[in-house]
């Protein structure tokens, strides 16, 4: 039995102990839990490297890319870290700053991830009159070095002349590398949410890198080609629900991949296989229902360490040629019904765009099949959409790459001017065909 | 603009202008050099280039001599997987420029003067497969060394800007793109160490030989005299132009022969401009005496107190003048009015003074080598 004396003083000592427990808790809460601690906490580092106190550089070299284990609490846009990168070679270091960023977006599960991209804003003007251009890149590749940010910063993005016109034209512009360039990538190539939101989370998160200085309020533009062209196409359609707090004024996209069904059926056994590969791949890693690992031969074995091991676009064009599904696979992925709900959920065309659009293609893709571009057009049309369709005869899907710049950059050029768009989409409606 | 080496800091950019061309050309030797590089294409990556340089630099070059822009020639090796990654885009030919940037160290300039040259790159097919050769010719900037001693020339690194084009002459999907090269370290990259050497006539100018002839009477004097100039940056001189004394002779109405002693003495500095292409402009005040004045041999007036009431601007300019070969220079001057000159002053000035005075004067430079070789046949070489 014990003493009342001896209850009192162990429920006072109790509740001292619960009280500066809840306080310590509290306090924890406060560091771990609280918005944009990441993203604000000052350090010596920074400083050091030219950046105001304020945005975390990240840990130095590749470690920078590892996403943070939870990721950080916040909105889609937000900046986990940022550091000083090159804008390009010599021309583009001399036109416009560049960082690389981590940022928070969200995936096709809609849950909250962490990737990486660059932000780069011309010198030649005030930050915050510019414009900014989200341009979406074209196929990377799955290895990690293949990341644009990457290359971007080491002078061999395949893409730099389109880059260097916009920089000419005092445009900022939001390069996302799409999410799973780290060490042991995870890319979801071909994923339209996920490349959707990264092109909308890497304006946000120009608009929220304290030393870009730009606008909130600013024009957005969007640009892409082949997988480029099917993120912005998928910008588009996603921004009114989830970016609408963006300025956007218009789209130009070209080689894209509007059905990947049609798209990979016809590159089953082609010269450019590399890039159905590499979509198989792709998909698997946004939906792990979709069969890949477990049905692969032992050549598809081989190959596929390949691709995440040392695969950019290049390789994926030259060392793949006039392969077929079944030289890699037991079981055709083609075949499979989760690839098949997968890959139609990632068709484009069933949402309008409400800004309007450049679309062009070449009647002799051999990579992006050409009429599967055309029924897209057919369904914006359709929807309503303002678009502009500019077919290329005679080109190969790389050359137009560098051809379609000029009308691309003239149509971008009207929009920021205000120039009402036209639309040259048949008067009379197409059947919708699938 | 001829590059001189001033600052260590400045980036030269390559003259635009012809060089002055010296008469006696300096010696050109070959030099020639390999060094390897590590160039970044697009979709390529990092690749490696082996380039071959060959050059005409002289062993010897003179202080204060502007080099002529001595020719580069290169050619770089294009590897294997660079060719598979350009006809990948499909591309045929390439063509573009590569930019050479090199450091020329010199006496007083240890950290060296930063130059480039443009080598233009001609439109080049592409194999379907292996390494092939690039060729880029062009030449090096014109140099101005100002002090005597040992130089090198350094290769740096290369800028490529490459231009590749489909077969039917079209840009391929990488349009116009800048290649990074990057020297693999540990190599000899000095191209060519010419000796500076005093110029042999720094300080001994050039001998002045021409004539003089008064507006006023159309006498002509001989002249002999020197010019000294010492030149300073930005192609501007300073010195001494010194003539000689001379007579003037003429036979006034045709019969009645005159003449005038003149002497000459500089009321200060001459100075001037020599430009990187030969033209020298030159103003020299020069006080004039006239010691004598005679007709039919008889002595009319002069004396030393006789001279021209102020100096005279002698303003001279050549259209092709060198420092190693000097030129001819020519010039109009007023001589003012005389005084002093005795009882007959007023007669005697309007005769000699006035506006419209020519000179013309050849400089050659004091020490120019003149050996001849006279074999025992008689014929000289």
């Amino acid at each position: 039995m014990t003493r009342p004396h001896d209850d009192l003083l162990r429920a006072g000592t109790f509740r001292t102990i619960v009280a500066s427990a809840l306080a310590v808790l509290a306090a924890l809460a406060l560091v771990v839990f609280a918005p944009g601690a990441f993203a604000h906490e000052a350090r010596l580092p920074s400083e050091a490297r030219g950046l105001p106190a304020g945005t975390d550089p990240g840990p130095p070299g590749d470690a920078f890319y590892t996403p943070p284990s939870p990721v950080p609490a916040g909105q889609p846009g937000d900046v986990i870290r940022a550091r000083p990168a090159k804008a390009g070679p010599p021309t583009a270091r001399s036109l416009a700053d560049a960082w690389q960023v981590m940022y928070l977006s969200k995936d096709t599960h809609d849950q909250l991830i962490a990737e990486t991209g660059t932000i780069l804003v011309p010198k030649g003007a005030d930050p915050a009159t510019m414009p900014i251009v989200a341009m979406a890149p074209g196929t990377s590749g799955p290895a990690f070095r293949c990341a644009p940010s990457k290359m971007i910063d080491g002078g061999i993005f395949y893409e730099q002349a389109m880059l260097n016109e916009l920089l000419k034209r005092n445009w900022a512009v939001a390069v996302p590398d799409y999410p799973g360039y780290h060490a042991n990538p995870t890319t979801t190539y071909i994923t339209g949410r996920d490349e959707g939101h990264a092109v909308l989370d890497a304006v946000r998160a120009a608009q929220r890198l304290p030393e870009a200085k730009l606008s909130k309020d600013a024009k957005v533009l969007v640009h892409g080609y082949s997988q480029g062209g099917g993120a912005a196409m998928w910008a588009g359609e996603l921004q009114p629900a989830y970016a609408p707090e963006l300025n956007l004024q218009g789209i130009t996209a070209g080689g894209v991949p509007g059905d990947i069904v049609s798209v990979a059926l016809a590159l089953d056994g082609s010269k450019a296989f590399g890039f159905l590969f590499y979509a198989l791949l792709g998909l698997h890693n946004a939906y792990p229902d979709v069969q890949f690992d477990n049905v692969l031969s032992d050549a598809g074995k081989q190959a596929r360490q390949q691709l995440e091991g040392d695969s950019c676009t290049l390789e994926l064009l030259l060392n793949f040629q006039s392969k077929s599904v079944d030289d890699y696979f037991t079981n055709s992925p083609l075949g499979d019904s989760a690839w098949l709900t997968h890959a139609k959920e990632n068709r484009l065309g069933s949402a309008a765009i409400k800004v309007p659009v450049y679309q062009y293609h070449s009647t002799t893709d051999e990579i992006v099949a050409y009429p599967q571009a055309s029924r897209l057009r057919d369904k914006y049309c359709a929807l309503g959409v303002k678009l502009t369709w500019k077919p290329w005869d005679g080109l190969s899907h790389i050359t137009l790459v560098g051809r379609g710049n000029a009308d691309a950059l003239a149509f971008l050029t009207d929009r920021l001017n205000g120039v009402p768009a036209s639309s040259n989409c048949p008067t009379t409606p197409q059947g919708a065909s699938s | 603009m001829i590059e001189r080496l001033l600052g260590a800091a400045a980036l030269a950019t390559v003259a635009m202008l012809p060089a002055v061309a010296p008469a006696t050309p300096a010696r050109a030797d070959q030099v020639s050099l390999t060094l390897n590089y590590h160039c970044n294409y697009p979709l390529i990556g990092s690749q490696p280039v082996k380039v071959d340089v060959k050059a005409d630099i002289p062993k010897t070059i003179k202080v204060g001599e502007p080099t002529p822009r001595f020719t580069i020639s290169s050619v770089s090796l294009v590897n294997a997987a660079a060719t598979r990654g350009l006809r990948a885009v499909y591309a045929a030919k390439i063509e573009g420029t590569a930019t050479a940037y090199a450091s020329v160290v010199a006496p007083g300039y240890p950290n060296g003067l930063k130059v480039r040259a443009f080598l233009p790159i001609a439109s080049t097919p592409i194999p379907d497969s292996g390494e092939f050769p690039v060729k880029a010719d062009g030449s090096t900037p014109s140099l101005t060394f100002d002090e005597p001693g040992h130089a090198k020339i350094v290769v740096g690194d290369l800028l490529l800007t490459l231009d590749p084009k489909l077969a039917d002459g079209t840009e391929t999907g990488l349009l116009t793109f800048e290649s990074e090269c990057t020297q693999d370290p540990g190599q000899n990259n000095v191209l060519a160490e010419p000796e500076i050497v005093p110029a042999a006539d720094a300080d001994k100018g050039f001998a002045l030989k021409g004539t003089t002839t008064l507006k006023t009477t159309g006498a002509v004097a001989p002249l002999t005299g020197s010019f000294k100039p010492a030149f300073q940056d930005a192609g501007t001189f300073t010195g001494e132009l010194m003539l000689n004394p001379a007579t003037a002779a003429v036979a006034l109405l045709g019969l009645i022969p005159a003449s005038a002693d003149l002497a000459f003495q500089p009321a200060g500095p001459a100075t001037g401009t020599l430009a990187a292409d030969g033209k020298l402009t030159a103003d020299a005040k020069t006080d004039i005496s006239v010691p004598s004045v005679k007709v039919f041999g008889l002595e009319l007036g002069g004396g030393t107190d006789c001279h021209t009431s102020a100096p005279a601007n002698i303003a001279l300019t050549s259209p092709n003048f060198s420092r190693t070969a000097g030129g001819d220079l020519t010039g109009t001057y007023a001589l003012p009015a005389l005084t002093g000159c005795g009882a007959l002053n007023d007669l005697i000035s309007p005769l000699i003074s006035g506006l419209g005075n020519t000179i013309s004067l050849a400089g050659s430079p004091v020490t120019q080598p003149t050996v001849t070789v006279t074999p025992l046949n008689g014929r000289t070489q």
